[in-house]
């Protein structure tokens, strides 16, 4: 499409202010973790570049309590791979039925995964939390585990069988020629042809894990067992809640590793959604 | 075909569903169960109480205020980000130069916990030290500073703002993919044609938006019927429960009151109000399409 220079003026300029707000926070937030108190309490100017940047704010989160922001950052990062792990598994079994077999039932099978995705974490917040109590899982992370894998699996399936189905099927039949079992096609063929899908769909779980809030808050208790934004909201929610550098801080170091892959996966992760989940 | 062939793939599906059914239908049933049920504060069923939780929750004010809330905050929420969604991902499908760079911008949100962007939110809302405060107040826009997140009347329109701007990520996503799907020679004939950009706009690019405007539509209403973190954490649905929306007020009920049964009768409320929108919206959607 060919644009004249005002539709390109107006782009620019939409796309500009949008930009610039949604870029606001984060820059607000880098540039108050490297502030000290006082510079926080300053409020007759606005501040983007600290006059005097220091560390102290990292320091002080990893350090406080004992250390006690680490941990939260361990316990979500072992929560939040062990669901990824599990989680992708578990879809790559559906997804691969789904892609490669014609079967009674499969249909009705799909809309069932389909279904699940909408039932609102209302409805399953007080009776997971009994289910979790009776087997003895609560308050404890295979509890949380068992959750998070549940809860993002029909995402996975979906997310999977969108990539499973750009394998060609010609390939899977030159396998079985080959001699490869069912089993050896989908280890050998389909699984490294389907990679990124597979790190996509493995990317997901994980940041559901590990951004999660509602469960984690309910199910979880005793400060040392905690997940990184159950303990944020806690300690800067309400215990520090004026030490908003503390805050920034701890946002910074809770959203950059998780930002890096994100930004690094982004065309990945929008031709899964289209591929798997907007698709049929 | 073997019998081993033919059971191969219920063999696959099998952990998913099982896990499925005990973690998500099981309890589900059970919602429904314990709606009609005495409780007591271990979440242990007593005697049937018919109606009752259902009487209880209606006849309370607060929930009324809740429900009437979160229907507002709905649409506004959905609304605007379907909206500022349809313009950007307009202007992003756009040739220009730094296309790449705007895009990876837009996506950021997505990547952030909700709760840490609420708590971020409640920091630039601050009355005593929020940069919001200091921008206005440098613009002589306001005299002295405005205590955002203390009364309904600005806390709940600055928490919508926060809603919305945490939700244009994935439906920008989701419309980008869709406009991608466009052919640009029907563009072309339209303009062959004559037709202006606002014609072209509804004749050739809605048409083709129609399938993933409905399944932003839902996902977003369903994800933000049921949002918990942000209310949560930027005024916890305070003072006195005027802010509160469904999620916020069901949670107090069944974890700070202890009522689970009047809490489970909540969730059905929820679960019956998402269904039939789910459905409706579903039969407009498939009644325009012939």
């Amino acid at each position: 499409m060919k644009l004249s220079t005002l539709d390109k003026f107006v782009t620019h300029l939409l796309l500009s202010i949008a930009a610039l707000v949604a870029v606001f926070p984060i820059i607000w937030v880098v540039s108050t973790s490297f502030k000290e108190r006082n510079d926080v309490f300053q409020t007759d100017r606005i501040e983007v570049i600290p006059s005097k940047p220091t560390l102290s704010a990292y320091r002080d989160v990893l350090t406080m309590d004992n250390g006690i922001f680490r941990r939260w950052f361990l316990n979500s990062l072992t929560v939040a791979s062990i669901t990824a792990l599990f989680g992708v598994i578990l879809a790559a079994g559906a997804a691969y039925a789904f892609s490669r077999f014609e079967f009674r039932g499969k249909r009705g099978m799909m809309f069932f995964f389909l279904v699940t995705q909408m039932f609102p974490g209302a409805v399953l917040l007080v009776p997971l939390y009994f289910l979790l109590q009776r087997v003895g899982l609560l308050g404890s992370f295979p509890g949380l585990v068992v959750a998070y894998s549940t809860v993002g699996l029909p995402f996975g399936v979906w997310m999977l069988k969108g990539y499973f189905d750009t394998v060609p099927k010609s390939l899977d039949e030159a396998g079985i020629v080959d001699g490869l079992s069912l089993f050896g096609v989908f280890w050998r063929v389909i699984l490294p042809l389907s990679l990124p899908g597979v790190a996509v769909t493995a990317f997901f779980a994980f940041l559901t894990a590990w951004n999660e809030y509602m469960f984690a808050l309910a199910f979880m208790t005793g400060e040392e067992n905690y997940l990184l934004p159950v303990g944020m909201a806690a300690k800067f929610g309400d215990q520090y809640q004026t030490l908003w550098h503390y805050m920034a801080a701890g946002s910074v170091i809770t959203t950059v590793p998780v930002l890096l892959v994100f930004v690094f996966a982004q065309r990945y992760l929008v031709s899964g959604l289209t591929q798997g989940g907007v698709k049929e | 075909m073997s019998l081993r062939r033919r059971a191969l793939p219920y063999l696959c599906l099998l952990p998913a569903v099982a896990l499925l059914g005990a973690v998500l239908f099981v309890p589900i049933g059970a919602t429904f169960l314990n709606a009609f049920h005495e409780m007591d504060p271990y979440g242990n069923r007593l005697a049937w109480a018919g109606w009752r939780n259902f009487e209880l929750t209606f006849a309370d004010q607060d929930f009324r205020r809740a429900l009437w809330s979160t229907v507002t905050w709905t649409v506004a929420v959905v609304g605007l980000t379907l909206l500022i969604s349809l313009v950007a991902s307009l202007h992003l499908n756009r040739r220009f130069a730094l296309r790449p760079l705007a895009r990876a911008i837009l996506i950021l949100p997505w990547a952030s916990s909700l709760v840490i962007s609420a708590i971020v939110w409640r920091y630039i809302f601050d009355g005593e030290v929020g940069p919001f405060n200091a921008m206005l107040l440098k613009l002589h826009l306001i005299q002295e500073p405005v205590f955002w997140l203390s009364t309904r009347a600005t806390s709940f329109p600055a928490m919508i703002a926060v809603a919305v701007f945490v939700s244009i990520p994935f439906t920008t996503t989701v419309f980008l993919a869709g406009l991608q799907s466009v052919p640009a020679e029907l563009y072309e004939a339209a303009r062959v044609d004559g037709a202006s950009a606002l014609r072209s706009f509804w004749s050739v690019t809605m048409p083709h938006l129609r399938e993933v405007f409905a399944i932003a539509t839902i996902i977003n209403v369903i994800y933000v019927f049921n949002s918990f973190p942000i209310v949560w954490t930027m005024t916890g649905g305070g003072p006195a429960n005027t802010t509160d929306i469904m999620m916020t007020f069901l949670y107090k009920k069944a974890f700070t009151d202890k009522q689970f049964g009047v809490a489970s009768a909540q969730a059905v409320i929820v679960f019956l109000i998402l269904i039939c929108f789910s459905m409706l919206y579903g039969a407009l959607a498939r009644r325009k399409e012939d």
